[in-house]
């Protein structure tokens, strides 16, 4: 049997693998946003105790390399009582370090936002989630749509760290693959390929996104 | 023709910025229907007088009355909770002198926006209103259009018609057409005519003084911080009683 | 609280994350672990910028069909998970006879990784640099390659400093990936700790480590980004 056709035999395998790849860079993507979001307003509060607490974490997150914080959160967490599957652990770390990032773009994008978008707002009435919700958080996202993007891709890649800990993701399969055969290409060659066709739904979902910014004069030039 | 209670009314407030009193101890009665312009210099407060009012700057000292209740503090001299303070700034209206328009939402949006999302009305009459008022301000072939689209003085008539919506008791003006071409300020401030005709309560504050000279009830004039003379148009502009004042009026007049 | 075992949550945090002696014996193991990584880290990061800056430049020659290759590379190596083009380098050169030690591996696809970034970055860079720059130069006689090299390459490197800090970091981090090919990093010596000492504490050790030899990076970063810091002209 050629290298190939026993990779393709194991086709199972490798689809499985990327259907986990997708539902944790679904999940965790839709979820570090989410917090993302949520945190940007406290990240700017008027409080310096909250202020700088989140500055921290936000900063640790930056700091630390992704593996790690997954590491410390699986073998951690179960001295407190939580423990976690590696499954779960991933997914929690994917969504609490990216969420970070986010937080850390929005961020960025709301102190160039013009001190009237959100005085305006306040003059109608508008305040806390509300204000954020309605009149800021849009204008930030179509502002930092390719940014966004990027750190989508981020998450994306992310993912395969996860094999280390034996999620079983696309990566993973492949692995497995390779050592149970000895095939050390195609599998790889074919998890390449999957990835790639992934960031290229994304890149195209940001190019929708940035057009949408653009045509209503947002999103710098 | 000034009823008992005013509309509007500012009791000894003051702001300082960085060590300086930008405003200093001022005090005005607003009555409904009234349009006041407030006139002075660049640096008079004014535009922190304006701010204080619904509460967009903090007044160090002094307060803010509408229609009787207190701006900005409850009964007891606590702050008021930030939804508290947003629900009385529903009542007020504001238009900015860099007019401030959300570009992500076209033009139709933005006038329901607020109405919709703040006061809780229904999206079918706040399109209804919205619609009437565009036509009001002359923009209703613009209702789908977004702001990054217009001209600056078609901005500033869909923020007058989005403060409309809300149909607030007194409008405050904010330079409103400081940051306009020459030949746009003319649509805007026949707006401003109309809405004064139709009785709103305007309290306006500009560099513009056709406006004053036309429409204002009442002009205030302030410098360095401090109300320095008031009265009708006649009075200020052809009798202005202080130096400051003279120098004003002259300097604007040629 | 129980006064016989004061297990507050506190404690157990200390306990799990902080253990004296496990601290005491595994420290040398993490400082190990920090030297390959610094090692590999300045490797790839003078390697991949240089890489990356030659490419760029290259680009700049506008020939098409180097143009072409080097957008694909570039594409293909910033879209992909790092950890994947190991395992693929890893086990795929031994087939074309080439047999290098897991650093290599390590080194050079990290290396091709930065130089990918790098050369968006500097192509960013150059492309922002005003274009009468460049006109004003060529007039003065100079040829392209020094206009290249003198007037613009300084200018563009300006705008660069903040992504590439960003990227210098996130590559540094991505030597964690070591561990997998059995690369002796931070990483590989915490969980190795982890796994003989049963505790957390190895890995808290090693987050540790990462983040101290993380704030000379950003404070590097932020010090090159001020002295470059000229006005435009």
């Amino acid at each position: 049997m050629t290298d190939w056709e026993i990779v393709l035999k194991e086709w199972p395998r490798l689809a499985s693998g990327f259907g986990t790849t997708l539902l944790l860079f679904g999940i965790s993507a839709v979820g570090a946003f989410l917090l993302g979001a949520l945190m940007v307003g406290p990240l700017r509060s008027r409080s310096k105790i909250v202020r700088i607490a989140l500055r921290s974490y936000v900063d640790g997150m930056r700091m630390l390399p992704f593996l790690i914080f997954v590491y410390l959160l699986f073998y951690g967490l179960p001295t407190f009582g939580v423990k976690l599957d590696a499954w779960t652990a991933g997914l929690l770390g994917l969504t609490v370090y990216h969420c970070a990032y986010v937080a850390e773009i929005l961020r960025g994008a709301w102190d160039q936002l013009p001190v009237g978008q959100t005085e305006s707002a306040q003059a109608h009435g508008y305040h806390g989630l509300r204000l954020i919700r309605r009149i800021v958080l849009p204008q930030l996202i179509l502002n930092t749509a390719p940014v966004l993007g990027n750190q989508l891709i981020y998450i994306l890649k992310d993912t395969s760290f996860l094999m280390i800990i034996t999620v079983q993701d696309l990566t993973y399969a492949a692995s497995s693959i390779q050592s149970m055969y000895f095939v050390p290409l195609e599998p790889f060659l074919i998890a390449m390929a999957l990835y790639w066709a992934i960031s290229l739904l994304i890149e195209g979902f940001v190019r929708v996104v940035h057009g949408t910014a653009k045509e209503r004069g947002l999103g710098h030039a | 023709m000034p009823e008992e209670v005013p509309v509007l009314q500012v009791d000894g407030i003051s702001k300082s910025f960085d060590g300086v009193e930008v405003v200093s101890n001022v005090s005005l009665k607003i009555y409904s229907g009234e349009t006041i312009s407030i006139l002075g210099p660049s640096g008079s407060g004014k535009s922190t007088l304006l701010r204080c009012i619904n509460w967009l700057e903090k007044p160090d000292r002094g307060d803010v009355y509408l229609a009787g209740k207190r701006v900005g503090r409850k009964e007891d001299d606590q702050l008021m909770s930030d939804h508290e303070l947003a629900s009385v700034r529903t009542q007020m209206g504001m238009v900015f002198q860099s007019f401030n328009l959300w570009p992500h939402f076209t033009v139709l949006q933005n006038v329901i926006e607020a109405p919709v999302h703040v006061l809780g009305v229904s999206k079918d009459d706040a399109v209804v209103r919205g619609e009437h008022l565009l036509e009001k301000v002359g923009l209703e072939a613009k209702r789908d259009a977004y702001p990054y689209s217009l001209s600056g003085g078609q901005k500033q008539r869909v923020a007058i018609a989005r403060a409309l919506a809300m149909s607030p008791t007194v409008m405050l003006f904010d330079e409103p057409t400081s940051a306009l071409d020459p030949e746009l300020v003319g649509s805007v401030l026949q707006v401003m005519h109309d809405l004064r005709d139709s009785g709103m309560t305007m309290v306006v504050v500009s560099h513009e003084m056709r406006f004053a000279r036309e429409a204002a009830d009442r002009i205030v004039f302030m410098s360095d911080g401090i109300i320095l003379e008031e009265g009708t148009p006649e009075e200020i502009f052809k009798a202005p009683k202080h130096r400051r004042t003279q120098e004003f009026v002259a300097e604007i007049s040629r | 609280m129980n006064a016989d075992v004061p297990r507050g949550r506190w404690e157990i945090f200390v306990e799990t994350f902080f253990r004296q002696d496990l601290i005491d014996e595994y420290s040398g193991a993490i400082l190990q672990g920090m030297v390959v990584t610094i090692e590999i880290a300045i490797l790839v990061v003078l390697c991949g910028l240089a890489l990356g800056l030659v490419l760029a430049m290259i680009r700049a020659y506008r020939v098409w069909a180097i143009n072409v290759v080097i957008t694909v590379f570039v594409d293909v190596l910033r879209a992909l998970p790092p950890l994947v083009l190991i395992l693929l380098v890893y086990f795929g050169l031994p087939l074309v006879g080439l047999n290098f030690s897991s650093f290599v591996v390590l080194w050079l696809v990290l290396t091709l990784v930065l130089a990918a970034f790098a050369e968006e970055i500097f192509w960013a860079g150059i492309l922002s640099v005003h274009k009468g720059q460049w006109e004003a130069a060529r007039s003065t006689g100079l040829g392209f390659s020094e206009t290249l090299a003198y007037i613009i390459i300084p200018q563009a490197v300006r705008m660069t400093v903040a992504p590439l800090t960003n990227r210098t970091i996130a590559i540094t981090k991505n030597t964690a990936l070591g561990t997998v090919i059995g690369v002796s990093e931070i990483l590989n010596q915490a969980t190795t700790a982890q796994s003989f000492s049963g505790s957390a504490t190895p890995l808290m050790m090693g987050a540790i480590a990462y983040i101290v030899l993380f704030i000379p990076i950003v404070a590097l970063g932020r010090w090159i980004e001020t002295r470059f810091a000229w006005r435009r002209a």
